[in-house]
């Protein structure tokens, strides 16, 4: 069962098939099939924790914020973009509804 | 600097009454729009709800009084460090994406209403069930209370002391509370979309006042140097612990609020639904460095603010900036209008939240399994209401203590983060058997409340040992117990298929 399930109108009675519910789990694409997806991730948050600079300095600054501060929101949005590419690219269904 | 020696005027609460009418006006229109009289209907809207309302019923959602008021406070206190969270929020849209794409297609084929729908469908334990709605509950309950008090210190700030800090929230939870009662998911979330629409201008022009006015973050970040620059120094290695740990507790902890779950369960399709996510992984560049900002220039400004003075920085700058100018002051009453409009949207969604879970998981299972749809929505709505009544009775006494907004968070996280393992390994790993899930939650629960406790009974006096939170430790401890009880007792496929058909 591949296809984007429509929304029921029925509300859920505790009832449990659960050979229907794991056929129902799987969609046909979703981020965490692709294996590299989860450790790009992990990596993304690494480069922009604070680990490598000196600690109890300030070092450089930029535009008014310590650069060590501008890493992390680069790293920040280069995480926001794999999220945003993971929810549009990576996660679908084969018929999905427009 | 006095916030009580500026005055906004009359015209500001002109402007709160407008937006309050407003708000109750949607909440009829929403009524009137009803499809049918079930809990489907009212709590998730019909699945109904297209790009715009869902991303900004989200974006409102996820975006609190707490983060304009409470993070910016955090970042005053903490100083540059504070800068991980934009990375945490960032990280609850990724865990979403993590778990979201199977939630939502089992909540669409077999019509969930709430997460503990999910919780006792996968795993087929009363008990385990009740633990998820009970730590669920606890949660959303701190989170309304945060809120409440949240929007005692905006309204007393909007009507410069004229109307009282009790009266601000009495007014504010009857508004919420009516348009709530009359139009369920609907109504909450197409204010949502008008709150979510004036937060985004506010935001707007909070950067544009940080960027132009008094010489910007440069002149800022030359008065942190002088005044405190241990605030601009990069964390040594209890602060990248303490980094880390609010990462995980803040990134697995956020990602599993049920409101914003029930958000996911109310697209219209899978399509709108993953574009609106996709945005969403954008919004803390915005909000929640915003609220950093806020925090980093009130170091320039106010530097020897106490603690409970602090969780209101936002407020103190934002009245030190526009002192004397009256385009700043429009600016101002948009942004504080902003600030309601979040602490609201937030607010309705949490309690509309607890409502259904108290009515879908707890009344029609254990108590009333025959009631009625009509008999059910009467209920959860008399529940909101008593719920919301003790709630308004806590923050009133919570202005007797100097309580900070941020311990209120951390109670809150700490003990609902301890639902994660259910979503994000259960959803994924079939072996995963309920009696792993249910001793992880039994411990993990357990070892934050010892810590938690220690520190209440004056045992001992960290409730973050090793500068990682009482509920980081509970959480690792929670997931190797589901994972060392899924490797060594592995669901067999009678007990996948659940005891209960």
């Amino acid at each position: 069962m591949s296809n984007e399930p429509t929304p029921t109108s029925k509300e859920y009675a505790r009832e449990r098939d659960m050979d229907a519910f794991w056929a129902a789990a799987v969609p046909a694409r979703e981020p965490i099939n692709k294996r590299w997806y989860i450790p790009a991730a992990l990596l993304l948050m690494l480069i922009g924790t604070p680990w490598m600079w000196p600690s109890g300095k300030e070092g450089p600054v930029f535009a008014g914020l310590p650069v060590w501060v501008w890493v992390t929101i680069g790293a920040t949005f280069c995480l926001s973009a794999l999220t945003a590419f993971g929810a549009i690219r990576l996660w679908g269904d084969d018929d999905e509804a427009e | 600097m006095d916030a009580n020696e500026f005055q906004l005027g009359n015209r500001a609460l002109y402007v709160m009454g407008a937006y309050l009418a407003m708000m109750l006006v949607i909440g009829w229109i929403g009524r009137r729009s009803r499809k049918e009289e079930t809990l489907r209907d009212f709590y998730l809207a019909g699945s109904t709800f297209g790009f715009v309302v869902l991303f900004l019923t989200l974006f409102a959602t996820q975006y609190s009084g707490n983060t304009l008021l409470g993070f910016a406070g955090r970042a005053y206190r903490q100083g540059a460090t504070y800068i991980v969270s934009v990375m945490f929020m960032t990280a609850v849209i990724t865990v979403f994406t993590i778990y979201a794409p199977r939630l939502v297609r089992l909540a669409r084929t077999f019509g969930y209403i709430t997460p503990p729908d999910y919780v006792y469908h996968r795993f087929g334990s009363p008990a385990l069930h009740i633990g998820a709605v009970i730590l669920l509950v606890w949660g959303l309950a701190n989170y309304v209370l945060e809120n409440l008090v949240a929007m005692g210190h905006a309204m007393v700030t909007i009507s410069d002391g004229n109307i009282s800090f009790m009266w601000g929230v009495i007014i504010l939870v009857v508004v919420m509370l009516t348009y709530e009662t009359l139009g369920g998911m609907r109504s909450v979330a197409w204010t949502d979309v008008v709150q979510g629409t004036i937060l985004l201008a506010g935001l707007g022009c909070i950067l544009f006042m940080l960027l132009t006015i008094d010489g910007g973050l440069s002149a800022a970040h030359d008065v942190i140097a002088q005044e405190v620059p241990e605030k601009l120094t990069a964390p040594d290695d209890a602060g990248l612990r303490t980094w880390f740990s609010s990462l995980i507790l803040l990134g697995f902890g956020v990602s599993v609020y049920p409101h914003a779950m029930q958000r996911l369960f109310a697209a219209k399709s899978l399509r709108t639904l993953r574009v609106s996510l996709a945005g969403m992984a954008f919004m803390p560049l915005t909000t929640t460095l915003l609220a950093f900002l806020m925090g980093y220039l009130a170091l320039s400004r106010f530097p020897e603010l106490t603690q409970f003075e602090s969780d209101r920085v936002t407020i103190l700058v934002l009245i030190d900036m526009t002192k004397g100018s009256p385009f700043t002051f429009w600016l101002v009453v948009l942004i504080f209008s902003a600030i309601v409009a979040a602490i609201m949207s937030t607010a309705d969604s949490a309690l509309l939240s607890i409502s259904s879970m108290f009515t879908k998981d707890i009344y029609k299972v254990y108590i009333n399994k025959d009631a009625s749809p009509h008999h059910l929505l009467m209920v959860g709505k008399i529940f909101g209401w008593c719920l919301i009544a003790v709630l308004v009775a806590m923050a009133w006494i919570s202005q007797k203590t100097e309580s900070s907004i941020w311990l209120l968070i951390l109670l809150k996280l700490e003990f609902l983060v301890q639902i994660s393992p259910m979503f994000v390994l259960g959803i994924h790993w079939r072996k995963l058997p309920a009696s792993a899930v249910l001793a992880g939650l039994i411990v993990g629960t357990g070892i934050t409340l010892t810590i938690w406790g220690g520190v209440m009974f004056e045992v001992w006096n960290n409730r973050s040992p090793w500068n990682v939170s009482a509920g980081v430790w509970g959480l690792a401890a929670n997931y190797a117990i589901c994972i060392i009880g899924g490797l060594l007792f592995p669901a067999t496929s009678a007990k996948l298929q659940g005891l209960r058909t």
